[in-house]
């Protein structure tokens, strides 16, 4: 393929050449022809991998880059470096592209110019009574139904680099992922939080799907839920401001279990981690015998200590939490927040949210107080497509509210208060 | 006397809602631009509904906070819209030729995009009324099934569809234009592996029918309500809806197999395959999402007789699903499932019928349902050897 490629796939790998593999001849298999290069940046060197990839037949450029074990956000930054097309998309090893990704991603491109594109990765998980897979699949899938609503407001958590595409441009000026987090812990979601301060939108493409190989166990669980504790707590480092709004700092509010998990987390480590390695059999049992809440309940009990535990790993000391969540040790943004008076419509009412994209929204019907909806640090600004959900949760009865504008004849059927609870026939 | 059945829109109510003057109530449905969003019972004077508690109800409708999506906008789970999935009607019929013409004739009006119908013919007593009924409609695809029971006529429909889903009801209701379009939109979700819809009463004629209205509803409101495999027992499936308006990815039967034969109408166990069906799917952690804009109106059993055998049934099904959920699919939990329903709902329902509490079902009803009991367990496994001795 000669001149410039339109799209260049990075594909980060760790020791897995079949999975990587996989995820190649994908590539090949896609419907709609696209100008494309491929670049998978093995992170830690392994003959094996290196070897199957060099040997491959290609019918687009392939470059294999070699580096010493950093984590997935330094390959990642690595292949961009590397990169020559404007559009750069990030694959994980075990995602598999259905065959019209990359041209859903290219669609995107070019009806949604600077958007950061996401496309779901439906994890592949045989039909089973297990709990521990029916779970994985759920989140996955709560994820990606989440972001394919059309109220939907994106945040940060929602950027998951498994198949996602941005401009190399938007990419570059942001300086990439964050290598700071050394394994795949919140790098994504981290760059994301620079992404949505800078005012990139994102965009949900359903059509840009893959397939998840996604192996996980509940030991695998644990080990993530570390991991993510501890790029919580780098996030909260590199973004001060965020430090009130990230799990752990709600947790501390939690009820006595949780607050014992994490003394233990704290204080006796050691005799929490022997729990950990122990936890999978107790859990098979459970789960053999059906006995779901208990099963739920142990699961969670140990996710929420390996967090606390990732946590601790870097703020080894309750005293050092304390002053790493201090609000006076920190400064919050200027928040944009305005007022929105309903009885000009609610279409009048989205279009002034999709001009001043403001972070909060106080919302009126003439003198009636409906409510407000703050600013919730780490989600994109409103826009007038939140606006039915804002009203949702405020609890304003949307369709009353529409009727007392459309038909004035029926106004009189608005309760007093509107939110307030009404008797159900 | 009888309840008449009335629909009001409630964007634009009429000054007066009239009805048959041998009406003393109505059993009135509002619709919000056509989407149900609450019914009640009102009382009719000289043939007309009462102004006021209709006027009463509009403003609590209108103000009810399980309502807050605005007509039209589909609810809260909805995805962005899509191209629907393609779709199979599957009507079981057996020996009621006028309900199955009433019920072919509703699914003509019903907006589908040329789905395909099939009606399974499960005649016993009068072979070949049903086919001459269904030949009666071009569109319709007649097949016959000789194995006798509505799980093997489903099984049959099943076999027999080429739509991505597979959309059940019987020969006795009568589906809404808009059925269709309602009970498909759901499945966007790749989770989501089967969608229930709203049943209505079809009429409220006769006392026996009015009974089974008060005490078995097939009604299970009017808020949109999705049911997670990953977050649900399984066995809590009373909420989820009824075979008679239903509809099923096809994918699912490939993975969790299609209705035990042993269940259902028709068999030993007389019914309880549908819910068989929704603990099987939760089980392996799918969803099921309950749609009440999908609308049917089901025609109840008019005769007091069939309504005290349509009791025995549901309680000899319930303890027969129980039966093959603890033995089949290994869930303990189907015993405190079983001892739930005897304790909490059996029991006092009989000790309120031995008191003679004005609304309770006479108590040859509720010593019937108890009954069921002693003999659904011997019934499913006798149903599981008939079947295996058909093979």
């Amino acid at each position: 393929m000669i001149g410039r490629p339109r799209i260049s796939v990075i594909v980060p790998t760790h020791g897995r050449p079949s999975s990587v593999l996989r995820t190649l001849r994908a590539l090949e298999g896609q419907l709609e022809p696209v100008a494309m290069e491929v670049i998978v940046v093995l992170d830690g060197p392994s003959e094996e991998s290196e070897r199957a990839l060099r040997s491959l037949m290609t019918t687009f450029p392939l470059d294999v880059l070699v580096q010493e074990q950093a984590g997935a956000a330094s390959a990642r930054n690595r292949g961009a470096d590397r990169a020559r097309a404007a559009v750069l998309l990030f694959l994980d090893d075990d995602v598999e592209p259905l065959p019209g990704l990359l041209a859903a991603h290219l669609r995107a491109h070019e009806s949604s110019p600077g958007a950061v594109v996401l496309g779901p990765y439906w994890p592949e998980i045989p039909v089973t009574r297990r709990l521990h897979p029916i779970m994985v699949r759920e989140w996955w899938a709560a994820t990606f139904t989440g972001m394919s609503k059309p109220g939907h407001r994106f945040g940060y958590r929602d950027l998951l680099a498994g198949n996602l595409s941005i401009p190399a441009e938007i990419f570059r000026a942001r300086s990439g992922f964050d290598p700071a987090f050394p394994m795949a812990g919140g790098e994504d979601w981290e760059l994301g939080i620079r992404l949505l301060r800078s005012g990139a939108a994102f965009v949900y493409t359903p059509d840009a799907a893959a397939r998840h190989h996604e192996s996980s166990t509940p030991a695998k669980s644990f080990r993530r839920a570390r991991l993510e504790g501890a790029g919580d707590v780098r996030i909260g480092l590199r973004h001060p401001w965020l430090r009130g709004d990230l799990p752990f700092a709600w947790w501390r509010k939690a009820g006595r279990l949780k607050r014992f998990v994490r003394w233990v987390a704290f204080r006796a480590p050691a005799v929490g981690d022997l729990a950990v390695a122990v936890a999978p059999w107790p859990l098979h049992v459970l789960d053999v015998l059906r006995c779901r809440a208990m099963w739920h309940r142990l699961g969670h009990t140990v996710r929420h200590y390996c967090y606390w535990r990732g946590v601790a790993e870097l703020l080894p000391g309750v005293d050092d939490l304390d002053a790493f969540l201090d609000p006076g040790a920190r400064t919050d943004p200027a928040w944009r927040e305005i007022e929105l008076d309903l009885r000009a419509g609610l279409p009048e009412g989205r279009r002034r949210l999709d001009i001043e994209r403001p972070d909060a929204v106080r919302l009126r019907y003439g003198s009636m107080d409906l409510g407000a909806m703050p600013p919730i640090p780490g989600l994109e600004p409103l826009a007038g497509r939140h606006l039915d959900a804002v009203l949702e949760t405020l609890g304003v009865p949307l369709f009353a509210l529409s009727l007392a504008m459309e038909n004035a004849s029926l106004s009189p059927a608005l309760p007093p208060r509107l939110g307030e609870e009404a008797a159900i026939p | 006397m009888p309840t008449a059945i009335v629909q009001l829109e409630l964007s634009d109510p009429p000054s007066t809602l009239r009805v048959g003057e041998s009406y003393d109530r109505a059993f009135v449905v509002g619709r919000l631009s056509g989407r149900p969003v609450a019914h009640a019972v009102l009382s009719v004077v000289d043939g007309i509904v009462d102004r006021e508690s209709v006027f009463d109800h509009v403003a609590a409708w209108l103000a009810s906070r399980s309502s807050h999506h605005p007509p039209g906008s589909g609810t809260r789970e909805s995805a962005a819209p899509r191209d629907p999935p393609s779709a199979t009607v599957a009507v079981c019929s057996r020996d009621r030729p006028d309900d199955l013409r009433r019920c072919l004739v509703a699914l003509a009006r019903v907006r589908g995009d040329g789905c395909e119908v099939i009606v399974v013919d499960n005649d016993a007593v009068s072979p070949g009324a049903t086919a001459a009924v269904a030949g009666e409609f071009a569109a319709v695809r007649c097949v016959r099934e000789t194995r006798p029971g509505l799980s093997a006529a489903r099984n049959r429909a099943i076999a027999e569809s080429s739509g991505d889903v597979v959309c059940f009801t019987d020969d006795d209701a009568v589906p809404e234009p808009g059925w269709l379009d309602a009970l498909r939109a759901p499945f966007d979700d790749p989770m989501v592996w089967c969608v229930t819809g709203l049943t209505l009463p079809l009429e409220l004629e006769t006392e026996a029918q009015e009974l089974f209205e008060r005490h078995t509803s097939h009604g299970r409101g009017y808020e949109a309500r999705r049911f997670r495999g990953a977050e649900t027992n399984p066995l809590a499936i009373g909420q989820v809806g009824a075979g008679v308006n239903m509809a099923i990815r096809r994918t699912a039967f490939e993975q969790i197999g299609a209705f035990d034969p042993a269940l259902g109408a028709g068999s030993p166990a007389r019914a309880g395959e549908d819910y068989d069906l929704f603990t099987r799917i939760l089980a392996a952690g799918f969803h099921i999402a309950y749609e009440p804009a999908a609308v049917v109106w089901h025609r109840h059993r008019r005769d007091p007789r069939d309504l005290k055998s349509a009791f025995y049934a549901y309680s000899v099904g319930v303890y027969a699903y129980l039966t093959r959920t603890l033995l089949v699919e290994r869930e303990p939990a189907a015993i405190r499932y079983g001892a739930k329903w005897l304790f909490q709902h059996q029991l006092p329902a009989l000790w309120r019928a031995l008191l003679g509490d004005p609304g309770a079902l006479p108590l040859s009803f509720r010593t019937a349902e108890l009954r069921a009991l002693a003999v659904a367990p011997a019934l499913y496994l006798a149903g599981r050897i008939r079947r295996r001795s058909d093979r």
